[in-house]
């Protein structure tokens, strides 16, 4: 077995008098896709950070691909994008990703055009003539096209339109396919679920978990509303375990459920349902859900899925 | 939307990180420097070919050299119009004494904060420190790239002073002119290796901006009022103002200690900024 990508351990980052990550330990596998997942303000963009080099940790220790990410020739093995990403609008998007490769040294021409033209960036347009989103594809094309061992990505997909972020989602798994390893951050399950092998899940600084993505949505608390024909089935719903906080309002039903929905679908076999809406499990109220189930904050390392494959 | 073919080159991971970004980094610098450099060029110019263009009527003036007899000296001394009727008193009192220094401090210390805290602050700094570049190869570049900015601005105003300046027979010695522009070049960029300082050890560029001008005042009003006051006039060898200028290059020609102090303590001031940096948090946008 390879050596962790990422290695965190007991890492600590405290501005003045805020703590903005306690404690945290972490191990990102190599070849793998990670997830890092939280709501904003959790201390995603201070884990990045600090795995960037770019920000000291005032406790513990970490190692990204066996070094220090302060060595440049670890940084040489990295691609990265920001959260906040900035670009100099006095440049055109291609003049900036030609003086990145130039800086990184030997990146593959081609390869840069092909990812301009997957992700739908005119490179010849000036940096202040973008709006966010194609300012987003300039910092990802920069952080894939060197082909790097590991990539960083806080909050990659947010501003993309349906379509770029498809193509993103398969850019990630080329990159795994490769070899590559990928840490990326988000506050929307939503966009991880499609393509992280594991994710961990951080919350006030601190880990709450980190599991294989099956394993966290069977955990999450997903809100369920069903519109019944005749009289809804109420006793029978009582009657499933994992159904919580059941609202009935003539032929309307709303409930939350955790773990499988079978039973739920048994029951709903036998009745006349005219319209049924389950929404995408909420990452707040997964959080929930693990801190019900523990009944106290979760201890750094604690696993909830089974081990990766 | 097509996949990667297997038929890529090789790419370029196995060579490791670039060997040479060096250029580049200051390449980039320099690109960015190129429409301030046309700005400040062309403004420096008119300015300089302005006051150039007034000495003949000056120098016919008869009344005016009696005007300024009168003055009392201290006072004559502290306006810089001492000696407004020779070439050098009157390009020292012009250019010299404040405007030109002021120009180019000016000019040295807005590079200096928009390559550092500016891009700092602006979130655009991260980028390129996430890069396989140290970071300070990336301040030292930019360093360098200021410095010969400013250099570039000076001799634009050496070539236009000595152009303009045989034109109306203002009669300067070309070695006391290179003097005067290296002493007002030096002075500008000690004060750019204050901001740059400042910036290097977190400051942000408003606060930069505040520290370097703050320096620059307290530095102008010691060199130009302490001679005022017999009991604080020792004060002024305080000021860098005093450094360039106290010797009066224009009149006097090259003044080595006073240069060699000003490059001495601006490379400390350069040093620190630089290690500073390496040791600190990069500020996020």
């Amino acid at each position: 077995m390879s050596s962790p990508a990422i290695q965190c351990d007991r890492l600590s980052k405290r501005f003045g008098e805020i703590s903005a990550l306690s404690e945290l330990t972490l191990e990102v596998q190599a070849g793998q896709v990670t997830g890092y997942l939280g709501p904003n303000g959790a201390g995603k963009t201070t884990t990045i950070r600090i795995l960037m080099g770019l920000s000291c940790p005032t406790g513990g220790t970490f190692q990204v691909l066996g070094g220090s990410p302060q060595d440049p020739a670890v940084r040489a093995r990295i691609g990265y994008l920001p959260g906040e990403l900035r670009l100099d609008e006095r440049f055109r998007g291609g003049e900036l990703l030609e003086h990145w490769s130039r800086l990184r040294g030997g990146v593959d021409h081609h390869h840069r055009v092909r990812l301009c033209e997957r992700l739908d960036l005119d490179p010849s347009r000036p940096v202040r003539t973008l709006s966010t989103g194609n300012r987003r594809k300039v910092g990802l094309v920069g952080a894939f096209q060197s082909r790097p061992d590991l990539l960083i990505l806080d909050e990659p997909t947010s501003g993309l339109d349906p379509l770029v972020q498809a193509e993103f989602l398969l850019l990630v798994r080329e990159a795994r396919e490769a070899g590559g390893t990928v840490f990326l951050s988000s506050h929307a399950l939503a966009e991880v679920q499609r393509a992280a092998d594991r994710v961990a899940v951080i919350r006030q600084g601190r880990l709450l978990t980190e599991t294989t993505v099956d394993a966290l949505r069977h955990s999450a608390v997903q809100r369920i509303e069903v519109w019944f024909a005749g009289e809804p089935p109420e006793p029978e719903l009582h009657q499933i375990a994992t159904l919580r906080d059941l609202a009935v309002e003539g032929g309307h039903v709303s409930f939350t459920m955790t773990g499988d929905l079978d039973p739920l679908l048994a029951l709903l076999a036998t009745q006349s349902v005219r319209s049924l809406i389950a929404r995408e499990p909420d990452l707040e109220e997964a959080f929930l859900a693990l801190y019900q189930d523990r009944g106290e904050a979760p201890r750094p390392g604690d696993r909830l899925g089974a081990s990766p494959t | 939307m097509t996949t990667t073919p297997t038929t890529e080159p090789v790419h370029s991971r196995e060579f490791g990180p670039a060997a040479h970004p060096r250029l580049e980094l200051f390449a980039y610098a320099m690109r960015r420097l190129r429409r301030p450099l046309a700005i400040w060029g062309s403004s420096l110019t008119v300015y300089v070919l302005i006051i150039v263009s007034f000495w003949p009527s000056l120098h016919d003036a008869p009344g005016l050299r009696q005007l300024l007899r009168a003055l009392p000296e201290a006072l004559s001394h502290a306006f810089g119009v001492a000696n407004l009727t020779s070439p050098a008193g009157y390009l020292l009192s012009e250019l010299f004494s404040l405007v030109l220094p002021a120009l180019l401090i000016a000019a040295a210390v807005g590079a200096v904060l928009a390559l550092t805290a500016g891009d700092e602050d602006g979130g655009i700094l991260e980028t390129v420190l996430a890069l396989p570049v140290s970071r300070r190869s990336v301040m030292t570049e930019r360093g360098l790239a200021v410095v010969l900015y400013t250099v570039a601005l000076g001799l634009v105003v050496e070539v236009v002073l000595t152009g303009s300046g045989a034109i109306v027979h203002l009669g300067l010695p070309p070695a006391h002119l290179s003097a005067g522009v290296t002493a007002v070049v030096a002075l500008a960029l000690l004060h750019g290796a204050v901001a740059f300082a400042a910036a290097g050890i977190g400051a942000r560029r408003s606060t930069a901006l505040g520290i370097t001008t703050g320096v620059a005042v307290a530095g102008y009003f010691l060199h130009a009022l302490a001679p005022l006051n017999s009991l604080v006039a020792p004060l002024r060898r305080l000021s860098p103002w005093d450094w360039a200028l106290g010797n009066d290059p224009l009149q006097h020609g090259w003044n080595v200690g006073g240069l060699l102090l000003l490059l001495a303590i601006g490379l400390i001031l350069a040093g620190a900024g630089i290690v500073s940096v390496t040791r600190r948090d990069i500020r996020s946008a």
